[in-house]
């Protein structure tokens, strides 16, 4: 039985970079057109050239979404474009249109098809139906219980792909124009204005029904999943999504890692307890900006799962640093400020092979080797003594 | 090309009779937009073939894995209708209907994703009819159906789906708020976006929440070049139930022509003053980023 995937959103070539080194099976992205998130500093032909090279080179696969709901004018270079994904190597296009699955599939058949969530696919008769269509593999609507999610795996003639962690739409993706109404942004080719998340009045019969104090939002809470790996494992689901193209490269690496541990530590000891399941949340949490639940997974979505009056939560360690070098002679790091913090404050780093370390930063200089009792500057450098040897992208945080 | 319309209330039957579409869309399980049970569905299909009206049945929502024997034996029900044809929004169905031998046309309606001529032609070349999404601007419009001449569905008239979700939006916030109310298949609950004016119908029902345009489409002028280049159009009732105004339309429809298509318009308006009717989206082409729309 083949292990699951771990699969990981890339906003940028560096962010690519950071999924593949902390232990992604293969990451996603965009590129310049045909993507959604079209805020997210996509691709370039060359990027996504050289992130192949990059991820191939550690066995990691590259998929690219060409998901954007196709109007006739978004058409124009479709054909060069696959057939440029597919010289170049890429794994597999994400995408929703049914002509360019079977576009791609006649221009590239050795690249795979992955269907994208915008198609809703909730059951294997939709899975059975996309096969013909040329799909490879079908990612799930993010409406499936746990225990749907296992029978449609059971029945599905493709691998599916669930999404696992981040952002939630609270509509069936790709069935909402809100944003269009609201806004004159086309939701469906990545302008999404994120209308569900604001506040409306609700009137019956022209009364006002609604709190004038607390109005309704559809604003979803994000997606967590951590309780229900073992189970996607068990149910032979093929890939575990990460959502999050617009993320930081703080939050790619501390979600994937943390994934990545709890997969392999599923596979290695055939069960995990609550109290690591617990362990693993926390360090979720970490990376966290806005509240999280299991979503449909549990099969009820109720009022526990909403967010009324809050967007952001806020996060309980606070990014402070990013290791570009370490001196071994001098046994210190060259670390690029990202956030304030200063002497005497409790830190704690972490990278691909090195687990959570804290320390108190006791001994800090700038580039003139003077002593400093405040990192205040982002994208300064300075040298920072670890308790331990790091390596270049390593991580360091604020333990508050 | 045949003029549709849903049937959103069973008491309105013998009113349809005055307006003489050619068909009827209805529905009962796995439907959001029709409640009516199984008699009742029966007796719209007799009714139907009684004054020789095509009929059509949606089955709009999206299925879940477990509900999968539920649908079948819903559709081998449906299936001894002999039904002219169904409308579906789960992809699901057309294996399904596939396996077990429904015979009647099926048709895609995924509301906001057809939006494009080559996924259109790649679903007619599957023997799958499609509803044209009404996101279009007008260009995009006649564009999509030039390029599937005589193919094509089309919601001419009615209020438009905006989102349609799982949640139950309204349940859950009534609880957050400690409230009990019973919002379950009412049609006179709106939203507003506390810094816009727009009253965005919703609807919560067993299959979850959706929400609704703020005004009725109507698109005399537009619809009076492509309704002969249409394979069926539909005039959606829904929200309009105790007015007869989807029944002037549809008779409007068919004298509509370039020449008379803003004399009918006012009157239907000046008839109707309290519906808020509008071209919808046909001239609002929305934008792909956040930086082009500003």
């Amino acid at each position: 039985m083949n292990k699951i995937e771990l699969l990981a959103p890339a906003k940028d070539l560096i962010k690519a970079k950071f999924a593949v080194d902390y232990g992604a099976d293969a990451i996603y992205l965009g590129g310049q057109n045909f993507s959604l998130r079209s805020r997210a500093s996509n691709f370039t032909n060359e990027d996504i050239k050289e992130i192949v090279q990059y991820a191939h080179d550690r066995n990691v696969k590259v998929y690219v979404t060409v998901n954007i709901v196709f109007h006739d004018e978004d058409f124009v270079g479709i054909k060069e474009y696959l057939l440029y994904l597919g010289s170049v190597g890429v794994d597999a296009i994400i995408v929703s249109s049914p002509y360019v699955m079977n576009l791609s599939k006649k221009l590239c058949p050795n690249m795979e098809v992955h269907v994208s969530t915008q198609l809703s696919s909730l059951n294997s008769e939709a899975i059975e139906t996309l096969k013909a269509f040329g799909a490879d593999r079908v990612v799930l609507g993010r409406e499936a219980s746990m225990s749907e999610i296992a029978g449609i795996s059971g029945n599905a003639c493709l691998p599916i792909e669930v999404f696992i962690h981040g952002g939630m739409c609270s509509n069936y993706s790709g069935r909402c124009i809100m944003s269009n109404r609201m806004t004159n942004r086309d939701a469906n080719r990545g302008g999404c204005a994120h209308s569900c998340r604001w506040k409306y009045r609700v009137y019956e019969n022209d009364e006002l029904i609604s709190a004038e104090d607390n109005p309704l939002s559809m604003s979803s809470k994000d997606l967590r999943a951590s309780a229900y790996i073992e189970k996607m494992i068990a149910a032979n689901v093929s890939s575990l999504k990460i959502e999050g193209r617009m993320k930081s490269e703080y939050y790619i690496a501390q979600v994937v890692k943390t994934y990545r541990n709890m997969i392999d530590e599923i596979y290695e000891k055939g069960h995990l307890d609550d109290d690591r399941i617990a362990y693993y949340d926390q360090e979720l949490y970490k990376a966290e900006n806005r509240p999280s639940d299991s979503g449909f997974l549990s099969g009820i979505c109720d009022d526990s799962k909403s967010l009324y009056g809050i967007n952001g939560a806020g996060v309980s360690h606070e990014y402070v640093g990013l290791v570009k070098d370490y001196d071994d002679l001098k046994d210190i790091a060259i670390v690029e400020v990202k956030n304030m913090f200063d002497i005497g404050d409790k830190l704690e780093v972490f990278g691909p092979q090195l687990d959570n370390t804290q320390f108190i930063n006791n001994v800090m200089f700038n580039e003139e080797w003077k002593f400093i009792k405040e990192a205040h500057k982002p994208t300064e450098i300075i040298y920072l003594r670890l308790p331990v040897k790091v390596k270049k992208n390593y991580m360091i945080r604020k333990v508050k | 090309m045949e003029i549709l319309l849903t049937l959103s209330n069973i008491n309105n039957l013998e009113k349809v009779l005055n307006a003489k579409p050619n068909g009827l869309i209805f529905g009962s399980k796995f439907s959001t937009r029709f409640k009516y049970s199984i008699e009742e569905l029966d007796r719209i299909n007799d009714f139907c073939l009684h004054y020789n009206l095509k009929r059509y049945v949606s089955i709009d929502a999206f299925i879940n894995e477990s509900d999968k024997y539920e649908l079948v034996l819903y559709l081998n029900h449906l299936k001894e209708l002999h039904l002219d044809g169904i409308y579906f929004n789960d992809l699901g169905i057309i294996a399904l209907s596939r396996r077990h031998e429904i015979n009647c046309e099926l048709i895609y309606n995924s509301d906001t994703l057809m939006t494009n001529s080559l996924d259109a032609a790649f679903y007619l070349k599957q023997d799958i009819g499609v509803v044209v999404s009404n996101i279009l601007s007008v260009e995009e419009l006649f564009g999509i159906i030039r390029n599937n001449l005589n193919s094509l569905d089309l919601q001419v008239f009615g209020y438009l789906k905006m989102a349609n979700s799982k949640r139950e939006f309204l349940t859950n916030y009534f609880k957050h708020l400690g409230i009990s109310k019973d919002i379950k298949n009412k049609k006179d609950i709106y939203l507003v976006e506390e810094n816009r004016n727009y009253k965005l119908p919703i609807i919560e029902d067993e299959y979850g929440t959706r929400i609704y345009g703020d005004s009725c489409l109507l698109m005399y002028s537009e619809l009076a070049y492509i309704k002969d280049y249409l394979k069926r159009i539909i005039v959606d009732d829904l929200f309009l139930e105790n007015s007869d105004i989807a029944y002037d339309v549809i008779k409007d429809i068919k004298r509509l022509t370039v020449e008379n298509s803003e004399y009918l318009k006012e009157v239907l308006m000046n008839k109707y003053p309290d519906i808020d009717l509008s071209t919808a989206y046909l001239y609002q082409k929305s934008t792909k980023t956040k930086e082009e729309n500003e």
